[in-house]
């Protein structure tokens, strides 16, 4: 476990900010609230002065977790070889470590901070959720101005994060297009917790 | 050749053994048309005067010539001496005497009382490798033969003339080459020179070795070791990193730099000039554009637009 190096921190918040743009500083300086967790009332009162409940970036293994400095400093306890996982894991590096991946275990910050969100129909979910991906026909609602090839996240109708992709088409492109076209690519989604549950930690 | 100093003809010296005269007179040298008939006439008679006359049944009267005397020049130069080979060297200086001149291929056998080749073809160095029958020694194992072990020993003898032979080459080679350094004083690198050759291709060997062996991500640190080979002394840096869990506050404000470089907002500073160049010239390029720029000065008029 080691901090990660200027060029990975680049990778790493430049992936980030495909998807929540400018609101990367609130994960780099902040107490990591996640809007789903009961975390928000706890360290409410000594956060940022004593850099209590501050949460930092670790790479282990060529994963990056996003963890808090507390358990940071207990986990720096156990052995190398011992250690499974700390914190969140945000993704991996791949194995040159030039590319870095975002895994499905990011998706509950990067739905905090999204810039831009998609929601899905009810019957458009399934499809989504075994790994296809969204087509006009089970598109629910859009941001605007959502550019084209954008990271966005994926929600169902009630509001809760099914996943996250790309963009095929902006908003006002995708007005023109027919039901069957794809308009968000799918890069991941919940399901993969039980479809990739061996390789996703 | 002889001087003919006592006959009317001074001039003339005679070879009995070429049947040659040669005439010392300048002027002779001026009239080459007509042949020299009082020089021949001079050389038959002093042929007759001076040498033997034998009687020959078949062919009558014989004159014996001698040799020769005129010396010619060399038309080679000498032979340099060659250096001694090690053998020779160890003779010399023990004081043993060099052996007779070999006798030829031939030897002779008392038992057959004829000559055999002493080596080849039904040579006499095989006759005791290929008797009929051999007497084994005590404590041989079963399948010991002593024809083929015999005909092994001689192979390997010959092997080992034939290595001492060449190496025997190679430092009389080295020696020749020396000395014509030595004596032209010439500057050409020893490179050429096999055994220094082969230094060079050791030392270029070693490096590449140790080259690739801290070319790993730990720098060779926890490869296996080889025998004979000398231990690895890992140079240089290794990758830094920071501390785990000393200043995190550092490292946010590090992160914090880092994110406000990665907005975009160094992009108004810097310009692509690439990018600039193929916006400017619609895909034509700079020539193109330092064209167009030049043909708008001088007025538009002259010079070609590339389509």
């Amino acid at each position: 476990m080691r901090p990660l190096t200027d060029d990975e921190t680049r990778l790493v918040f430049s992936k980030l900010a495909h998807y929540i743009g400018n609101n990367v500083v609130h994960l780099v300086d902040s107490t990591g609230e996640a809007s789903s967790s009961s975390r928000a009332h706890e360290n409410d009162d000594d956060d940022a002065s004593e850099g209590k409940g501050q949460f930092v970036f670790r790479l282990h293994r060529d994963r990056v977790y996003y963890v808090d400095e507390m358990a940071m400093k207990l986990a720096g306890a156990v052995s190398r070889e011992k250690l499974c996982s700390l914190g969140t894991c945000l993704g991996k590096f791949s194995k040159s470590g030039n590319k870095f991946r975002l895994h499905i275990t990011a998706l509950d910050y990067l739905s905090t901070y999204a810039k831009h969100k998609v929601w899905i129909k009810p019957n458009g979910e399934l499809p989504f959720l075994y790994g296809g991906h969204v087509v006009k026909a089970h598109l629910g609602r859009i941001t605007d101005d959502t550019p084209e090839h954008a990271g966005v996240v994926v929600l169902s109708m009630s509001g809760t994060p099914l996943g996250f992709g790309v963009t095929a088409r902006s908003t006002v492109d995708t007005r023109k297009l027919d039901p069957t076209s794809i308009i968000v690519f799918h890069q991941a989604d919940v399901g993969e917790y039980l479809r990739d549950e061996d390789t996703l930690f | 050749m002889e001087a003919d100093s006592s006959s009317a003809h001074p001039h003339l010296s005679f070879d009995h053994g070429l049947m040659t005269v040669v005439d010392s007179n300048p002027s002779a040298a001026a009239s080459t048309s007509a042949p020299p008939h009082a020089a021949i006439s001079a050389l038959v008679s002093s042929l007759i005067s001076h040498l033997p006359i034998t009687m020959n049944a078949d062919h009558g009267p014989l004159l014996s010539l001698p040799l020769p005397t005129t010396q010619l020049p060399r038309a080679k130069p000498l032979p340099k001496p060659k250096p001694l080979t090690k053998w020779q060297q160890f003779a010399r200086k023990k004081g043993i005497p060099e052996k007779k001149a070999k006798d030829g291929k031939l030897v002779y056998d008392e038992d057959t009382k004829e000559w055999v080749p002493k080596w080849g073809y039904k040579g006499a160095n095989k006759k005791v490798e290929e008797q009929w029958i051999h007497e084994v020694p005590m404590g041989k194992e079963d399948d010991y033969d002593p024809s083929k072990a015999m005909k092994a020993e001689r192979k390997k003898r010959r092997l080992v003339n034939e290595g001492q032979r060449l190496k025997n080459e190679a430092r009389a080679s080295k020696e020749l080459q020396a000395k014509n350094a030595a004596s032209t004083s010439s500057s050409a690198p020893l490179i050429d020179d096999k055994a220094a050759q082969r230094l060079k291709r050791k030392s270029e060997l070693l490096a590449s070795i140790r080259q690739g062996r801290a070319s790993t991500a730990s720098m060779g640190k926890f490869d296996r070791h080889l025998e004979g080979e000398d231990k690895a002394r890992p140079k240089g840096q290794r990758r830094h990193f920071e501390s785990n869990e000393a200043d995190t506050a550092g490292e946010r404000g590090r992160q914090l730099a880092l994110l406000k470089g990665l907005d975009g907002s160094n992009k108004g500073d810097v310009v692509n000039a690439r990018k600039a160049v193929r916006f400017e010239s619609k895909g034509e390029g700079a020539l193109a554009l330092a064209r167009k720029r030049d043909g708008e000065g001088r007025g538009g008029s002259g010079g070609k637009r590339k389509r």
